[in-house]
């Protein structure tokens, strides 16, 4: 005796709907989500301890009616709740069809679970970073004194990315910035994945920026859970730029937040930041000027002082040297009359000796030792071949002189 | 007479006048020449006092 295939599956159904007539709390990984008009189609599998191999494998429906009661209940966590790689604990009623096969009815989830499923994961990734040394890598990268040039990792439609950017642009300092964006997804799979290839874009033209910015606005736990991912991780704490995260509300950490440089708490904190280390810079410029324009007027002063020594020196001294040369002038003009005096004595002397030269040599001190002159018709006599027997001269001699005729000559 | 007319500055009418001092002791000037240098004497001298009193005029009141 054979059956119908559906007379088998009908036969399924109702052991299936006998033996298992109450709902079940199941948990289970989501390997994929699909939705149409709220109905919401999850593939679910359970994998081997540590590993990526399948063990258990079934498929989920949750009814547009049951969303939307979950949706009520549970909030804006609940869009997080259905994302592939997530682990969810539902309460679920297998319901087996003669066509489709056994399905899990979803009734009902808790988010408890899956966030402290998610909590476990993320400490022990931050256990990981920890036993790798890269909680405070970044944070040990130099900040430079003037942020100017920002990498911006966000949504462009993020609110927190308009708040940063608004904060930042119409600062009362005037401060200028230059600021490159980096469109990432900021919740869902694709934040590690984007995140990790802008930041590695960035890492290669790294003495582009002075720092990198992640922000977000503020979600709920499971919204930032995709910033707990131990490769994003990993790729932040290795970055060669300082990485400033506000990512999220006061409460929230996300493990990005732990290995960044300066993790802050809002988008517009972080703003604030970049600004007062901008200012902070400013500030020290300023007293750098200060100090500068005090040392150059006590240098100043010192100098006038010293000025003012040199100046009453030299009044000093200059009225020394007047003295001096008043002497000295003094001096000359009283020297002179004694030199003169002395000039004219000695001329009066010359003139003297000479006079007295001339008494001695002259022809009367000549006639006064005996000698005698001849004159000749007037003519003083030198030779003896001037005259001739019978010439008649005149013999001076000393206090006399006579007359005689010659009437003997000899040569 | 032709220096004064060239730019005399008190240090040549200085340096001037201690040579004719020294050359009048050292008789080293001769007797027609003396009256016309003692007169230079006068005039350096003169113009040596001048030369200072104009310059310890400009300088007062500067240092004090």
């Amino acid at each position: 005796m054979s059956q119908t295939l559906f007379e088998f599956n009908e036969f399924i159904r109702r052991v299936v709907a006998l033996n298992l007539p109450e709902s079940i709390w199941i948990r289970a990984e989501l390997a994929d989500v699909k939705s149409s008009k709220e109905h919401f189609y999850l593939d679910l599998v359970q994998k081997k301890e540590d590993s990526e191999e399948i063990v258990a494998q079934a498929q989920a429906v949750l009814w547009a009616k049951n969303y939307r009661s979950l949706h009520k209940k549970i909030g804006s966590n609940f869009g997080m709740l259905l994302q592939p790689g997530i682990e969810i604990l539902f309460l679920g009623k297998a319901e087996f069809h003669e066509r489709f096969g056994l399905k899990l009815m979803v009734e009902d989830i808790d988010p408890a679970h899956t966030l402290g499923k998610l909590e476990m994961q993320r400490r022990e990734t931050i256990l990981k970073l920890q036993a790798m040394n890269l909680l405070q890598k970044n944070s040990k990268v130099q900040l430079p004194n003037v942020l100017q040039r920002i990498a911006v990792l966000s949504s462009e439609n993020a609110a927190g990315y308009q708040d940063f950017m608004k904060h930042l642009l119409t600062n009362a300092f005037e401060y200028q910035f230059n600021i490159t964006f980096f469109p990432i997804a900021v919740q869902g799979v694709q934040v590690e994945k984007e995140t990790i290839s802008q930041l590695e874009v960035i890492a290669q033209n790294a003495n582009k920026y002075d720092a990198v910015v992640i922000i977000r606005g503020g979600g709920s736990r499971l919204d930032l859970a995709a910033f707990d991912s131990f490769l994003l991780a990993k790729t932040v704490a290795e970055m060669p730029l300082p990485i400033l995260s506000g990512i999220g509300h006061e409460t929230d950490e996300t493990v990005l937040d732990i290995v960044s440089h300066t993790s802050l708490k809002t988008p517009t904190a972080v703003a604030d930041f970049i600004l007062n280390q901008n200012f902070r810079f400013e500030s020290l410029m300023l007293n750098l000027g200060l100090e500068v324009k005090n040392l150059a007027n006590k240098t100043i002063q010192e100098k006038s002082m010293q000025l003012q020594y040199y100046s009453q020196l030299i009044g000093n001294q200059v009225k020394v040297n007047f003295r001096q040369q008043i002497q000295m002038l003094d001096y000359i003009e009283k020297e002179i009359p004694g030199v003169l005096r002395n000039r004219f004595d000695k001329a009066k002397n010359q003139l003297e000796s000479l006079e007295r030269m001339v008494s001695l040599l002259g022809p009367e001190a000549a006639l006064r030792r005996g000698f005698a002159l001849v004159f000749k018709q007037g003519q003083q006599i030198n030779e003896i071949a001037s005259l001739s027997l019978s010439d008649e001269v005149l013999v001076h001699l000393n206090k006399g002189k006579f007359q005689a005729i010659i009437n003997k000559i000899e040569e | 007479m032709t220096k004064t007319k060239t730019k005399m500055t008190y240090e040549s009418a200085l340096h001037e006048l201690q040579e004719l001092v020294s050359n009048l002791q050292e008789s080293t000037i001769s007797m027609d020449d003396l009256s016309e240098k003692v007169s230079r004497a006068a005039e350096l001298l003169d113009f040596c006092r001048a030369k200072l009193r104009e310059t310890e005029e400009k300088v007062k009141g500067l240092f004090d």
